[in-house]
């Protein structure tokens, strides 16, 4: 018996598929409203602020004029604006190693033992969920000069007051404790995964080749484990913190003399403070620059971990 | 002619043909199989069938019909997937009724408060109702109606899927591998319930499977695919034992066929290592031929020294309680050949004997050169 | 690593997190400590827990009457349900689209929506605010809600949830005469259920302690989001009634952290997604 049939086969060649016709056809139904949204919410207004930053608008004025690079050139001149960029890294550089490194030790001991973890988790976590600008004014009468509780507590140890928030030179760092407390937890819950994502026969295998105290352990099999997700935390760290705002809008407004002056802040200023809004998209445009070379630095982090895992 | 028409089906993923040009006539109330091994273009097949898929050419008829530009839910009929494919967030009853409030109501109808008012909705969820309890009861998981597919184990979600199959009462039922996911025991217990069900529905049942045992167990007609192409459609009494291809008969069959490559002789014997074979009449001197017989009918006998006979040495012995195989290396050298016989016989034995091979005369399969099989003029 | 080191490496970690903890929730203990206390209290360098007099109930009559903090609570639970609501009426069905579907525009649609993952959020507020000032719409809902209705993380992360879900689940839905709309929120909806309880902890806590958006497009105190209400308390207590500010302060913060302590490990999984968001 034979796999043909006696009929002649009539080979045809249908057209494209009512299946694939009708699945094209949902597929631009259902994603109509994103489209929309997508560039009238996202990518064009994004577009408007690049053009915005070409011009001398401000808000409210009938007219605006193109003055090409105009904005960016009184930005290489501004003082303030390179203090604000300034002021901006050194924050970064001071919570971000700080808030990784902490959140590493609180992960490796919360995982190092089997008691309490959900308790300790939950307190280190918590601040991360507050809201930051409710928190910040408690922290703001916790650093009272005369009162609050920090200074009291320090004075108790031995160490004099400060006057946290209105002392130039430690403002800055006051807001970073503040920045660290807040993104301590969420640092300290993704190390967390990635520590539990180590297998445990590397450990049983470093013991057997020798490696058995804690810091040999942690050494050479703790940390090399834990690259991909330490370098994936540090550059989010990163990004998050390069975005402050909230404590400087609420509790030094970029003060005194513009010790605490950031990136995002000075934006707001420029902007919708002094309705420069021209001045403020070239602000916005250079903010965006740098996140966008930190994202890209996590893109290709990401990418590697994927392929990694 | 009704049941499914399958004519001259191509189809290609890209670069890589999957199927070339195959047809193929399903009778009504037929059960056929599709055979083959994994990447042969059954599944393709399957889905071509189903309308999921589209053919690059040829056409597809159900019940005389043509359904190429058919969407899969006009087509009339119901898969079973391997993976089942049960909704995880519907309870039982409610994965079984699906399809049949799917046609029984309008979209509007089954809005969340108008499906509770509205008189037509109600009378169709009353009888979508019934028809569920009835196709569970068939397949004897009444008692799970109300449960989560999660909280099933692996052969009563396959039930679940055969009866949302059923409840639709198709014309045409199709079966993707369903029983490659359950253990042993309870695939065998799942035949005898999916030819059950072929009974009962009296409809054309197009089943894919790379189980030998499946296919001619279950089927009226096996197709044996290979490389995106049918070889062989037949009964299984006679895919088993009239091959039309050297890979047919090796495919089918456990354990596999024994094959030995021999040229024709002037006399009509043939020569292959080891030994010389009777060959058929109508074989022309100097052919390349494939010298093909099953393990159940390879005679052994003790080496007695006589001479031009096929002879071997047994390397290793397999007592399976029911049968017993020898495995035989040919003094010619090449692959072992297996020999199957009663245990009484083959405990007797010993690893290491020389024996004397004897293929079973009227038993013994020719294949061409490129494989076709030589069948004997009478 | 399990428990290991035996006992005094035991009491080790548990002091060293236990402090850790205490730096942690301290400014939330005294956060409730200063908002029952009485204002003589609060200015001294004697530091108590508890108040030798409770003032409680004045400071929280207090902060109820300078400031409409209900109306704070009741914004922010409006404006995030209804930001959450529309993100994912709107994310859903494109996400899949781009998982499951073969169009046209699938490839150039994805290269958008990743592209819009390297856009901070602030980088558009200025057109965002002249698009609603000219149509009137600033100091209103529709003003805190709009601009933050596509989320292209949202897309993103349905969509990749989506590709976890075997194609044959949507055959044989399909086979079994559902339309592509139906699929959507039929069969696709319920099975994204894990990733959008993520995705809604994430934009829920987002919104509702956003700063930035709702001090731009916000001028009077009934329409202010939970962050920008504190402000508000903060600048009518100006000066030294700390008392209840505090007691505002709590009352806003209060559901937040009541959510998180009830539901821990959603909220965990939720936040860790803000790594993948940037």
């Amino acid at each position: 018996m034979t796999a043909t049939t006696a009929l002649p086969v009539a080979i045809e060649r249908p057209s494209r598929s009512t299946q694939a016709r009708a699945e094209a056809f949902a597929a631009y139904v259902l994603s109509a409203p994103a489209i929309v949204c997508l560039f009238g919410i996202l990518l064009l207004p994004t577009l408007a602020t690049f053009v915005l930053s070409f011009t001398d608008w401000q808000f409210g004025a009938p007219t605006l004029r193109w003055i090409g690079l105009d904005n960016y050139a009184h930005l290489a001149n501004d003082r303030v604006f390179w203090k604000s960029l300034s002021n901006t890294v050194l924050y970064v550089l001071v919570v971000v190693p700080a808030s990784v490194l902490l959140g590493l030790g609180a992960a490796l001991l919360i995982e190092a033992g089997t008691s309490g973890r959900a308790f300790y988790r939950a307190a280190f976590f918590l601040p991360v969920t507050a809201t930051l600008i409710a928190m910040a004014t408690v922290w703001e009468i916790m650093l009272h000069p005369s009162v609050g509780l920090i200074n009291v507590l320090i004075e108790a140890l031995g160490f004099s007051k400060q006057n946290w928030l209105k002392d130039p030179d430690l403002a800055l760092f006051a807001l970073a404790g503040i920045g660290v407390w807040q993104a301590l937890g969420l640092n300290m819950v993704l190390l967390l995964a990635g520590l539990k994502s180590i297998p445990r026969d590397l450990y049983e295998a470093a013991a057997i080749d020798g490696a058995d105290g804690p810091w040999t352990r942690f050494l050479t099999v703790t940390l090399p484990m834990l690259g991909p997700a330490l370098s994936f935390v540090l550059i989010i760290s990163a990004i998050r913190s390069f975005q402050v705002f909230d404590t400087v809008a609420v509790l030094t407004e970029g003060g005194p003399n513009k010790a605490t002056e950031v990136l995002l802040y000075t934006m707001y200023q420029e902007g919708f403070g002094f309705f420069r809004a021209g001045y403020g998209a070239a602000i916005t445009v250079v903010f965006l620059l740098f996140v966008l070379v930190l994202t890209l630095v996590k893109a290709r982090l990401a990418e590697k971990r994927v392929h990694y895992s | 002619m009704s049941g499914v028409s399958i004519r001259g089906v191509t189809k290609a993923f890209g670069q890589t043909r999957v199927l070339h040009g195959v047809s193929l006539d399903v009778g009504p109330r037929e059960f056929l199989t599709l055979l083959g091994p994994s990447g042969c273009g059954k599944s393709t097949l399957l889905r071509i069938i189903a309308g999921l898929e589209q053919a690059d050419e040829g056409s597809i008829a159900l019940g005389g019909q043509r359904v190429d530009s058919l969407l899969p839910r006009q087509r009339d009929v119901a898969m079973v997937f391997q993976s089942y494919a049960l909704y995880p967030y519907m309870t039982v009853a409610e994965n079984i009724g699906l399809p049949l409030l799917m046609r029984r109501t309008r979209p509007w109808q089954r809005l969340p408060l108008i499906r509770r008012l509205h008189p037509q909705s109600r009378a169709a969820s009353g009888s979508i109702e019934s028809d569920v309890r009835r196709a569970a009861a068939a397949l004897q998981i009444e008692s799970y109606l109300d449960r989560k597919p999660a909280q099933l184990s692996g052969g009563q979600r396959q039930r679940v899927a055969l009866a949302r199959a059923m409840v639709r009462d198709p014309r045409v039922f199709l079966m993707d591998e369903p029983l490659s996911n359950l253990d042993a025991k309870l695939r065998v217990a799942a035949r005898a319930e999916i030819a059950d069900l072929h009974r009962r529905a009296g409809v054309a049942f197009i089943y894919v499977t790379h189980d030998q045992a499946e296919a001619m167990t279950m089927s009226d007609r096996v197709a044996l695919m290979m490389g995106g192409e049918i070889l062989q459609i037949a009964p299984p009494g006679q895919i088993y034992e009239d091959p039309a291809d050297l890979r047919v008969a090796e495919f089918i069959g456990s354990p596999k066929i024994n094959t030995l490559a021999g040229v024709v002789r002037t006399d009509g014997g043939i020569d292959v290592p080891g030994g010389v074979l009777s060959g058929t009449p109508g074989l022309s001197q100097g052919d390349a031929v494939s010298v093909a017989f099953r393990p159940e009918h390879l005679q052994v006998e003790p080496d007695n020294g006589a001479s031009g006979v096929l002879r071997g040495i047994v390397r290793h012995l397999e007592n399976l309680g029911s049968d017993f195989y020898l495995y035989i290396e040919p003094s010619g050298g090449g692959e072992r050949l297996i020999a199957r016989t009663t245990p009484d016989i083959g405990q007797s034995v010993a690893l290491g004997a020389p024996l004397v091979l004897r293929p079973a005369p009227g038993r013994v399969l020719l294949f061409d050169r490129v494989g076709r099989r030589i069948r004997s003029r009478p | 690593m399990t428990a290991r080191g035996g006992f005094a490496f035991s009491i080790f970690r548990h002091v060293v997190l236990a402090a850790g903890a205490v730096v942690m929730i301290a400014p939330f203990i005294w956060l409730l400590s200063l908002s029952v206390k009485p204002a003589d209290e609060i200015f001294t360098t004697d530091l108590r827990l508890l108040p030798l007099r409770w003032d409680a109930g004045r400071n929280y009559a207090e902060a109820f009457a300078k400031v409409p903090l209900h109306r704070y609570l009741l914004n922010g639970a409006i404006v995030t349900a209804t930001i959450f609501t529309l993100q994912v009426l709107v994310a859903l069905p494109a996400a899949y689209a781009l998982a499951k579907l073969r169009f046209g525009l699938a490839q150039p649609l994805f290269a958008l929506v990743l592209l819009g993952l390297l856009i901070p959020g602030h980088v558009p507020a200025i057109p965002h605010y002249v698009m609603l000032s000219s149509a009137g719409l600033l100091n209103s809902y529709p003003a805190l809600i709009l601009p933050s209705v596509i989320s292209v993380f949202g897309i993103f992360w349905i969509r990749q949830f989506f590709k976890t879900i075997p194609d044959d689940l949507i055959h044989a839905a399909r086979l079994d005469g559902l339309s592509e709309f139906s699929i959507v929120w039929r069969i696709m909806l319920p099975a994204a259920a894990p990733a959008l309880t993520a995705f809604g902890i994430l934009s829920v806590v987002f919104h509702w302690n956003d700063y930035f958006w709702p001090l731009l497009v916000v001028t009077s105190p009934d329409m202010a989001m939970p962050a920008l209400g504190t402000v508000y308390l903060r600048n009518t207590e100006a000066g030294t009634d700390y008392g209840p500010l505090m007691a505002g302060t709590a009352i806003i913060t209060a559901p937040l952290v009541i959510a998180f302590l009830l539901a821990q490990r959603r909220f965990i999984e939720g936040m860790t997604l803000t790594g993948l968001k940037g």
